[in-house]
């Protein structure tokens, strides 16, 4: 919940014009908690240097910065753009320090906005909490968080699934299945830290197989990291859209494959223990 | 346990520059690598006869076929192999069957090789056991509730973990069977089915 009042205080939204993009005052309020939680992570562990140098690194950072778009036009927070639009340029003209300089300066904005939003936010009454404590004990048991965090990986591939677990095993529990439905029951039984899916798959591909773990619901659905052969930009956007959080290219490495799970896992784990 | 021979591949299949592939897509983790090629070794046989049959049949999962073998040649380094299988897999799409038939000819001759380099340097890792007939069988009956549970979490890395020093012992020629089996399903991340021979397996031995 949130206090209107307090949301149309703010100078860098319009609260009373978004809550006419939702159908319901319920999902605007939705809206804004994914905001809350996800607007911190918003481009993070992009460096310049990399996203300038590397073409496929650039692919994953618009598509980024897309979904990002669409988040702060519907919430009415029409004066963030004009950082995303800085950085668009930057790649445009592969200018390393205007990248350097606007990643900066976005961090600052979604700061600024999280900040904001935070300050309207009606915390549940303390029975409530109790109960929500007590289910966020029970998950982070089911996840194992307290020894290796839980990953769900899924891929038609058994070859490919050998070669993910083998790169990440020393640091996560890889829980990898090759069919879409088994990957379902198993998300709603491990409660994992992150999804790594492949899209090309048959039967429920990638994406579909996304709308439907992010119709499980849930306070904190794990992010979705898409990993899959298919370069196609359509194809991309349009995996991102169903709840991807971010896109890598196979075959993938064993560095990059690391600190990409590192980054969303880590994310993950702070924006719980915030709850 | 099958394992490879790193060294004696990279002699043997220079076309997959197998301690570049180690260095830069694995990090160096030589037991990760060699785990991809065991598993490619064992499914790889049965990927090509499949293949032929879906192009013999003319059957339009062809094109999803040559896209999993294409990712699968990619993970271990056979990177031109991955070419050809991702031109078949356009040809396969666009319906141009003449030049599919003739460079699935090319791609089989080529991947057959493959498979016969990773043969070469395949060698079976010896196994410590000394147990007895009984002793695995009552090792088994330990063991099996632990591969439930971890089954049950769609766990079969942690299952497989624990059958694997049984693999090469001995408790009948139907119980070794059903771990054979197991093992397969484990290894293709079934665990539907390997929950399935489990249970079979529960009933052999505890008879």
């Amino acid at each position: 919940m949130y206090n209107i009042e307090e949301l149309e205080k703010s100078d860098k939204f319009n609260s009373a014009e978004a809550v006419r993009n939702f159908k319901t005052d319920r999902e605007y309020f939705t809206a804004l908690d994914n905001f809350r939680k996800d607007a911190p992570l918003y481009l993070r562990g992009y460096t310049a240097s990399v996203i300038i140098n590397r073409p496929e690194e650039q692919t994953t950072f618009l598509a980024d910065a897309e979904k990002i778009r669409e988040a702060l036009t519907t919430l009415e927070m029409k004066e963030s753009l004009s950082y995303l639009a800085d950085l668009e340029l930057a790649v445009a003209t592969e200018d390393t320090k205007l990248m350097s300089d606007g990643l900066l300066q976005f961090y600052g904005e979604m700061e600024i906005l999280t900040k904001q939003v935070s300050a309207a936010y009606i915390k549940p009454a303390p029975k409530q909490e109790k109960k929500e404590e007590k289910k966020k004990e029970e998950k982070k048991e089911k996840s194992g968080t307290g020894a290796k965090p839980t990953i769900i990986a899924v891929d038609d591939s058994p070859e490919i699934l050998t070669a993910i677990t083998g790169m990440l095993e020393d640091e996560y529990r890889v829980i990898a299945l090759t069919d879409g439905v088994t990957a379902i029951s198993a998300a709603k039984k491990l409660y994992p830290s992150l999804f790594i899916l492949d899209i090309s798959m048959p039967h429920m591909n990638g994406i579909e197989l996304a709308r439907r773990l992010r119709s499980l619901g849930g306070d904190s659905p794990a992010p979705i990291l898409f990993l899959t052969g298919d370069a196609e930009r359509n194809t991309v956007v349009k995996a991102l859209k169903q709840g991807g959080n971010e896109y890598i290219l196979k075959p993938v490495e064993k560095d990059i494959l690391l600190s990409r799970v590192r980054k969303w896992v880590k994310g993950a784990a702070r924006l719980q223990s915030k709850k | 346990m099958v394992k490879i021979n790193l060294e004696k591949l990279a002699e043997t299949a220079p076309e997959l520059s197998v301690m570049k592939v180690l260095a830069d897509a694995y990090g160096g983790s030589a037991s990760a690598y060699e785990k991809t090629l065991s598993v490619t070794l064992k499914l790889l046989p049965g990927n090509l006869k499949a293949l032929n049959n879906l192009l013999e049949t003319g059957s339009s999962d062809y094109s999803v076929k040559i896209h999993g073998l294409k990712g699968a040649l990619r993970t271990i380094g056979a990177f031109q192999l991955g070419l050809k299988a991702e031109e078949l897999e356009k040809l396969s799409k666009s319906g141009a069957e003449d030049g599919l038939t003739e460079l699935h000819s090319e791609f089989m001759r080529e991947a057959e090789g493959l498979l016969e380099k990773l043969s070469l340097a395949a060698y079976e890792e010896k196994s410590e056991t000394t147990l007895t007939y009984e002793q695995t069988r009552k090792r088994l009956l330990e063991i099996i509730p632990l591969m439930s549970e971890f089954i049950s979490d769609y766990d079969c890395g942690g299952a497989l973990k624990l059958i694997y020093p049984l693999k090469s012992a001995s408790t009948g020629a139907e119980a070794d069977e059903l771990i054979t089996l197991i093992t397969d399903a484990l290894e293709r991340f079934d665990p539907l089915k390997a929950e399935e021979h489990l249970e079979s397996l529960l009933t052999v031995i505890s008879v």
